[in-house]
């Protein structure tokens, strides 16, 4: 299987010449195959989406570390063609509509029937009544639904998700379960962070640890015992970080 | 791939147009009817484009250009608009062009409402005087105005990519105030040095606003002013695009 994401060395540090100098990231590296779905999970402050924006490109890490998403460069627009993006802030309009939102995304991802698929997400996520509406006029979790479906139109090979369940209730948290799974078995690689452990459990094949920075520990989750993640948490994240 | 950017086009013009930016033209609209009523029913000869000059280059030109750009890079960048829509496989100088096509458009918009109408409308319906309308000088004078929101469209393309959006306005409104202090001293006190004049030039650009008075004043072809005012206008154009390509998409921590 290919190397769809690869992180080699990445450190981060935020204000480096300043005596409040912020080690975000410290030497991270792995690697995600095509048609893996890979969770991040770390306290708040660990780097998780420090690690997400370097790996779309978004901020340069610190000299001696390397990217690549399906062997490119992040920010090369072969990329971008093939890569989604669910951030954790939400972007609001008082002019933009749903649908003309969702729209100009499947354009400029390369869509040959923009207004089907997003007729096919909308549905997905169960958002068909929100099409009309202007982004402003949405409550959090139908935004966070919004940018989730953005993420997944123009169908890409990976998708980035941050925090996918944050303001998500459960019923809609069922629904993305669901389209993560039928995602899955389209091939599509799926990169996220949460802090949502049984999602990430119900959901991911392999698991990533993330602590002050640095990646602590990696776990395949096939075949593991219910309650095998939140052990793991406990051991790698809770016991390992002083008080 | 033609498609997708005049999607985006179109939603960035939208964008532009809030509840509130519709009160950007009627507002101005407003104000240059009453600025222009007294002199039309003062003035012998109401000259359409001489007052169009007046209105335009004063008032309408750089509130629009101000009110519409104001910032318009540095709230996308905070507002996560930016990051979206890089994600996707448009380069950043493309999204710059989309966005100053769409910012241009609403000046022109406005340039129309609040300096063209009025205009006509108190020549038409109110001037005492004499009404002269030639069509030559009125077109040059309206290019001339466009070309004029070009450039400071260009600088505060500049500004927005390092300034956050209020201090856009203060910055323009300082150079404005500079352009009218040094510009003026220099003027008068160094008027035959040709290094303070070429400074000066540089510094605060007045080639096409030279150009216009030129023009009106039927004082010969404006060649060298145009000159200055498109080489102006290009240095702040490529300052611009080379901006978007340094500035952080994402400047927050986590």
């Amino acid at each position: 299987m290919a190397s769809a994401i690869r992180a080699e060395n990445i450190s981060k540090t935020y204000n480096p010449r300043s005596k409040n100098a912020v080690h975000a990231l410290r030497g991270v590296g792995f690697e995600v195959q095509e048609g893996e779905i890979v969770g991040l999970i770390g306290p708040n402050g660990a780097g998780k989406s420090t690690l997400l924006r370097i790996l779309l490109g978004f901020l340069s890490a610190d000299d001696g570390g390397s990217v690549s998403i399906l062997s490119h460069h992040p920010e090369s627009l072969a990329t971008r063609r093939q890569i989604g993006y669910q951030a954790d802030t939400q972007f609001r309009s008082p002019t933009v509509r749903t649908s003309a939102f969702l729209e100009l995304h499947a354009l400029l991802a390369g869509s040959n029937n923009p207004e089907g698929e997003v007729t096919d997400v909308l549905r997905h996520f169960n958002l068909l009544n929100a099409a009309g509406r202007k982004l402003s006029a949405l409550s959090k979790g139908m935004r966070q639904k919004i940018e989730l479906a953005v993420a997944f139109v123009g169908s890409p090979k990976v998708v980035f998700l941050d925090e996918p369940t944050a303001s998500l209730d459960p019923p809609s948290v069922f629904e993305l379960r669901e389209f993560l799974t039928h995602q899955k078995e389209k091939g599509t690689t799926v990169f996220f962070s949460s802090h949502n452990l049984t999602e990430v459990e119900n959901v991911c094949d392999r698991v990533l640890f993330i602590l002050d920075g640095a990646l602590v520990a990696e776990h395949s989750l096939a075949g593991t015992p219910p309650g095998f993640l939140e052990e793991s948490f406990r051991k790698h994240l809770v016991e390992r970080k002083p008080s | 791939m033609n498609r997708a950017l005049w999607k985006l086009f179109a939603t960035e013009f939208r964008r532009l147009w809030t509840v509130a930016a519709f009160f950007v033209p009627i507002g101005l609209g407003v104000l240059t009817t009453i600025m222009l009523v007294p002199m039309a029913l003062m003035q012998p000869v109401y000259d359409i484009a001489r007052t169009a000059a007046q209105i335009n280059l004063a008032l309408v030109v750089p509130f629009s250009a101000a009110l519409f750009c104001g910032g318009m890079i540095s709230a996308d960048v905070k507002e996560g608009w930016l990051r979206t829509l890089l994600i996707r496989p448009i380069t950043r100088q493309q999204y710059l062009l989309i966005k100053l096509a769409a910012v241009f458009s609403s000046v022109f918009i406005t340039i129309l409402v609040a300096g063209v109408v009025p205009n006509i409308a108190v020549g038409v319906f109110v001037a005492k005087g004499v009404v002269r309308f030639e069509m030559g000088p009125t077109l040059i004078a309206h290019a001339l105005f466009l070309l004029q929101a070009l450039l400071i469209i260009g600088l505060l393309a500049v500004f927005s990519c390092w300034l956050p959006g209020i201090f856009n306005m203060v910055a323009l409104a300082m150079w404005y105030i500079a352009a009218a202090l040094i510009g003026s001293y220099l003027q008068s006190r160094f008027w035959s040095s040709e290094w303070l004049t070429l400074l000066r030039d540089f510094l605060f650009p007045s080639g096409f606003t030279s150009a216009l008075e030129m023009i009106l004043g039927k004082s010969g072809t404006p060649t060298s002013e145009l000159a200055w005012g498109f080489a102006a206008m290009g240095f702040a154009f490529a300052l611009a695009f080379w901006s978007i390509t340094r500035i952080e998409v994402d400047k927050s921590s986590e």
